[in-house]
């Protein structure tokens, strides 16, 4: 190893001492952070889909393109002779700067040159990241995405849902990701895929007819056959700990829907995950008639707490905030304990603000908060907590909720409010 | 129908546990902020606006020096960093290396601008398209005049070799976490750098008020 010279070291120090000093300048002029006009300035950028890159004047585009013209003519030939990056082209949806692409109100189409074609569902998202020669990496964003995969030599696919990820090589399926209670879906029509993520302790494989559900924050996996029997799914008694690789659990006998052997805890327990995944793919209204047709008053009485916070979000969805309320009502009164309880309080003060009811939506706040001070929805709950009592007594009486907001939450998502009620840059 | 179910109840396999022992503890809000934008929650780009840019504000002040990050350009710089970082989010696998990641975006959004400037300047001699000031050292000026003429220096660098100076000796990576950040080896940032520094310290020594700064700095380092 070649040893430094004294002159070398000198410069190093010479240089260190100057970043030191460049270090402290810099410090001794922070000014508190960005304002918060940044924050809705960048906001509009995002919704606009643009860059905020400084504009460029026009001769460096013509220099950039002449530049360009001149190397495809040198290097051309060469170019031809390696493989061609896949390209795609988006049918009926929206197809951002990178990659990004969203489906419209119907159906949308991603077509790649190879021919393997991704169909999104409506309101779906995902992103398509730089296509090679042989395939391309797709993020799920949210929602349903139906793949077809073109089976071809070398190919090298990969889906992402979530923190899951599926590796392709040729094969007919759908993936789904909801964020919003973190269920990934992966459904087999044909050919086989390999699917690796959190709970699963290896790579695993699926094949078609299999579809696997995992809920990443109840660190539960399913995967079940879906060619065969009809009846509602059931849970099988959980494992102490995953498989390598999970095997299928023979089946009991296929049981009718309303069979007297059924048992009602497997029951409410399919409902839960027939209703979350219903609701995570958009379908809010297939859960509510479903659960008016079964009679709302029995369902609320029966299903579990999970099936209740999936139908109180299916019918928050759907605008039916009557349901809504009564679910999450049941749901506290039913478990009082659970942690959904605070959570539950939450977002009865939401239906109530949405309602116009601040007196009540303020009285839910303070209970989310007495009930869970650091809770998921803590924040939240006093953010908006202040911004009702800002609403209706003014700034003044709002600054204490304010300050306690800062202290408590300095990283929370009413920073920016709290900061201009007390008018703070 | 035929189901298989378990639940977890061990940590993760795969978990950090045993991770580089170097490496920065894992920051499990920042892991929180990252998840939560790749799952799209509504309030996530918020989350991570709040958390990161105060960091990123004060990192682009020091990347561009007292004379180039001022004001409105430093806050284009910094949505352009943000905009990258949530396009980009979704490609970062180790969610509590967000930070090291949102450095990387700054060092190439700052290379690009310095490399806009430097155009600039060739067609029209300055900004503000007048001459550009006489280099006529006043050795009253104070250290935030001092410390522009140092970063005017630093501009003479090709925008690589300034990135990883700036990287290495103001914002105070390792060398590990500079190449990293540049996603080139360790051995070629280390020749780099040791060609800028080189270079800077010569520039550097023919100037007495950047002499003499070194010099009150190394002073007063304890």
């Amino acid at each position: 190893m070649d040893r430094k010279s004294a002159r070398e070291y000198e410069d190093e120090a010479l240089i260190g001492a100057l970043g030191r000093a460049a270090r402290e300048v810099a410090d001794a002029a922070a000014d508190g952070g960005p304002a918060p006009a940044a924050w809705h300035r960048l906001r509009e950028a995002r919704a606009r889909g643009e860059a905020a890159a400084p504009r460029r004047p026009w001769i460096f585009v013509g220099i950039v393109f002449a530049g360009a013209a001149a190397l495809a003519i040198v290097f051309g030939a060469r170019v031809l002779r390696r493989p061609v990056d896949l390209t795609y082209v988006v049918s009926g949806g929206e197809a951002l700067d990178n990659g990004y692409v969203r489906a419209a109100e119907t159906v949308s189409d991603v077509r790649f040159s190879d021919g393997t074609a991704i169909h999104l569902e409506r309101g779906a998202r995902v992103s398509v990241g730089a296509p090679g020669p042989h395939g391309a990496r797709v993020v799920v964003d949210d929602g349903q995405a139906h793949f077809d995969v073109r089976h071809l030599p070398g190919a090298q696919w990969s889906v992402e849902a979530g923190p899951y990820r599926v590796d392709v090589t040729g094969t007919v399926f759908d993936v789904r990701w909801s964020g919003a209670d973190e269920t990934a879906v992966v459904t087999m029509f044909s050919g086989s895929v390999l699917v690796s993520g959190p709970h699963l302790a290896a790579p695993l494989r699926l094949v078609g007819g299999q579809r696997l559900s995992a809920r990443v924050a109840l660190g539960e996996v399913h995967i079940e056959d879906t060619t065969r029997a009809t009846a509602p799914r059931a849970t099988v008694t959980p494992a102490p700990t995953p498989p390598s690789v999970p095997a299928v659990v023979t089946p009991p006998a296929p049981r009718l829907r309303r069979a007297p052997s059924i048992d009602p805890e497997a029951t409410t327990r399919a409902h839960a995950l027939r209703w979350s995944h219903d609701v995570a793919a958009g379908d809010a209204t297939a859960v509510l008639a479903d659960a008016r047709a079964r009679g709302l008053d029995d369902v609320l009485t029966t299903v579990d707490d999970d099936a209740l916070a999936a139908l109180a979000d299916a019918a928050r969805y759907a605008g039916a905030r009557d349901v809504a309320t009564r679910a999450l009502e049941t749901l506290r009164r039913r478990y009082p304990t659970s942690p959904r309880a605070p959570a539950s309080a939450f977002l009865l003060g939401r239906l109530a603000d949405d309602g116009g009811a601040t007196g009540a939506a303020l009285d839910w706040y303070r209970r989310a908060l007495a009930e869970a001070p650091r809770g998921s929805y803590a924040a939240e709950a006093l953010g908006r907590e202040m911004l009702d009592i800002e609403r209706l007594s003014g700034r003044d009486a709002a600054a204490p909720l304010a300050h306690d907001y800062l202290a408590r939450f300095p990283d929370g998502p009413y920073l920016l409010q709290a900061r201009a009620i007390l008018g703070l840059p | 129908m035929p189901v298989t179910s378990f639940r977890v109840l061990g940590p993760p396999r795969g978990s950090d546990a045993g991770a580089d022992r170097n490496e920065r503890p894992a920051n499990s809000a920042d892991v929180e902020v990252v998840l939560a934008l790749r799952r799209g929650e509504p309030s996530a780009e918020l989350d991570a606006w709040n958390r990161f840019s105060p960091g990123i504000d004060a990192a682009l002040r020091r990347m561009l020096g007292p004379a180039g990050g001022e004001g409105a350009e430093r806050e284009d710089l910094l949505q352009e960093v943000f905009l990258r970082f949530f396009r980009r989010v979704g490609t970062l696998r180790e969610p509590a290396a967000v930070r090291g990641f949102l450095t990387s975006i700054c060092l190439r959004v700052v290379q690009t601008e310095i490399a806009s400037r430097r155009r600039r300047r060739w067609l029209r001699l300055t900004d503000t398209g007048e001459p550009p000031e006489a280099a006529a050292p006043r050795h009253d000026e104070d250290a935030r005049e001092a410390v522009a003429r140092y970063y005017r220096l630093l501009d003479t660098l090709s925008g690589r070799e300034r990135s990883l100076l700036v990287a290495r000796t103001i914002e105070g990576l390792t060398l590990e976490e500079v190449a990293a950040a540049h996603g080139i080896s360790i051995s070629t940032a280390q020749r780099h750098l040791v060609r800028a520094t080189k270079r800077i310290a010569t520039l550097v020594r023919r100037d007495p008020v950047l002499v003499a700064l070194a010099e009150a700095t190394e002073a007063e380092t304890p």
